[in-house]
């Protein structure tokens, strides 16, 4: 879910506006991270209480600024747009990221869904209508979301300690190196049409956005239902990550 | 009113007891039917229309007739079950119970055409099966939700998203709770929790 704002950050070639952002970025791994030697935990692991009280205190900050700002804005997307157009454009803003899912099933080695990701991108961009209408759904080609972390996993390489950060939310070193690397990685990024800061930034946001409305029921019933939420939101993040549990039957596959 | 509300709840499960037989029931009768028949419940009290103190009482039966509470509460403690008193095991035991139904419950307020699919047969694992199930919302965005059912026959645990263990998430937060304040302020956490749930 908060995956949208590093993307922001990494997939941006203007080396100004990258390089501010890797400023923040970077500082705040040192921030965080550094409360916590150099240890490397894996998902079942605790956290070094110096490092959990950092992230509670910025997970209580990120909780405001959604109900604050986020929450309102997504509740006014989702009450004056309609379905069918929020479907669309969610369809636009998703089919951005096929190309980027396709090398990444490939790098993990599923030549078959990195197939599907490129046949989705080609199919729905042409007639689709740039991802209007999911036509390669329509025929039977599901979508699939995966990201470089999830690859970087799939290698067997430890996550590192979980971290907030402010606003973007969970993630860990490996995440923070993946969303860079994926950044660099993202063939649309090649484009010069789509490589300008302000239309990275754009895409981001919309991602974000839009995952965030897409999860706004659950969050809600996380929020209601939880005695302690940043523990169940931590394992709930944690377990995407983990060895296939019983159920797994597409490890690689974000949901 | 604490009575006429139970009668209430037992008419309507009644009710909704005899429309689940009418649907049609499938050769194995073991693990897929289990979560068909817990879906068919839901169904009921999100088509009941009721007030969620109503539907918690309709939906408890159904609750504990699915899921095996016993394990499930000495699941989400993990290696700290064995440290509780037999008396607080049977106090968080009852408190949990309720705080599952009333999560469910507080939910189940409305029906708009969501579609619970169950795939025909579950697959063996070594402590039970697994059987796979698929919700389609109102606004037809799909949700996978898998259950693993015990040889008893009932469920002890979900998972979300296909693979996200319900038990081990909220293990992480009543473990916490219970290193940080004791048992009796979980049990009490819980059934304030409950409340809330009901209440709104």
């Amino acid at each position: 879910m908060p995956g949208w704002a590093t993307g922001w950050v990494t997939r941006a070639r203007n080396p100004a506006l990258r390089s501010t952002a890797l400023t923040l970025l970077v500082s705040t791994v040192i921030m965080v991270g550094g409360c916590s030697s150099t240890r490397y935990y894996d998902a079942e692991s605790h956290d070094s209480s110096e490092l959990e009280r950092v992230n509670r205190a910025v997970f209580a900050f990120n909780e405001d600024f959604d109900r604050q700002l986020v929450e309102p804005i997504a509740q006014q997307y989702v009450t004056h747009v309609p379905n069918d157009l929020r479907k669309g454009i969610g369809g636009v803003v998703h089919n951005l990221n096929e190309p980027i899912y396709a090398i990444n099933f490939l790098l993990q080695g599923h030549v078959d869904r990195s197939m599907a990701a490129t046949g989705r991108f080609v199919m729905n961009t042409s007639l689709g209508l740039f991802g209007l209408i999911d036509y390669a759904a329509m025929i039977g080609v599901a979508p699939r979301r995966t990201s470089f972390d999830l690859t970087l996993a799939t290698w067997g390489i430890p996550s590192g300690d979980y971290i907030i950060l402010p606003i973007l939310g969970p993630s860990s070193p490996r995440k923070i190196f993946a969303d860079i690397g994926e950044g660099v990685l993202d063939p649309l990024n090649a484009i010069p049409a789509l490589n300008g800061g302000a239309t990275v930034a754009a895409r981001a946001v919309a991602t974000g956005g839009l995952r965030r409305v897409e999860v706004a029921a659950d969050l809600r019933a996380l929020r209601e239902d939880s005695l302690d939420l940043y523990a169940r939101m931590k394992s709930l993040y944690l377990q995407q990550y983990s060895e296939p549990v019983p159920g797994g039957r597409d490890p690689g596959v974000l949901q | 009113m604490r009575t006429s509300r139970r009668e209430i709840g037992a008419l309507v499960l009644g009710i909704a007891l005899a429309a689940g037989s009418v649907a049609p029931a499938s050769s194995d009768d073991s693990a897929t039917a289990v979560v068909r028949r817990f879906y068919d419940g839901m169904i009921a009290v999100m088509r009941s229309g009721q007030a969620t103190r109503a539907r918690f009482d309709q939906f408890k039966p159904v609750m504990m007739r699915t899921f095996d509470v016993p394990v499930m509460a000495q699941r989400v403690l993990g290696s700290h079950w064995s440290a509780l008193s037999p008396e607080a095991r049977k106090r968080f035991q009852a408190a949990y119970a309720d705080f599952i139904v009333a999560t469910y419950a507080s939910k189940l307020d409305t029906y708009s055409g969501e579609k619970f699919d169950v795939e025909p047969s579950g697959e063996a694992r070594g402590d039970g099966t697994l059987v796979y199930t698929k919700i389609v919302d109102s606004e037809g965005a799909e949700h996978a939700v898998n259950y693993i059912v015990g040889r008893n026959g009932k469920v002890f645990d979900t998972y979300f998203d296909g693979t996200i263990s319900d038990v081990a998430a909220r293990r992480s937060e009543f473990t916490g709770l219970l290193q940080r304040s004791g048992p009796g302020e979980l049990i009490q956490s819980l059934m304030d929790r409950t409340r809330k749930l009901l209440d709104r």
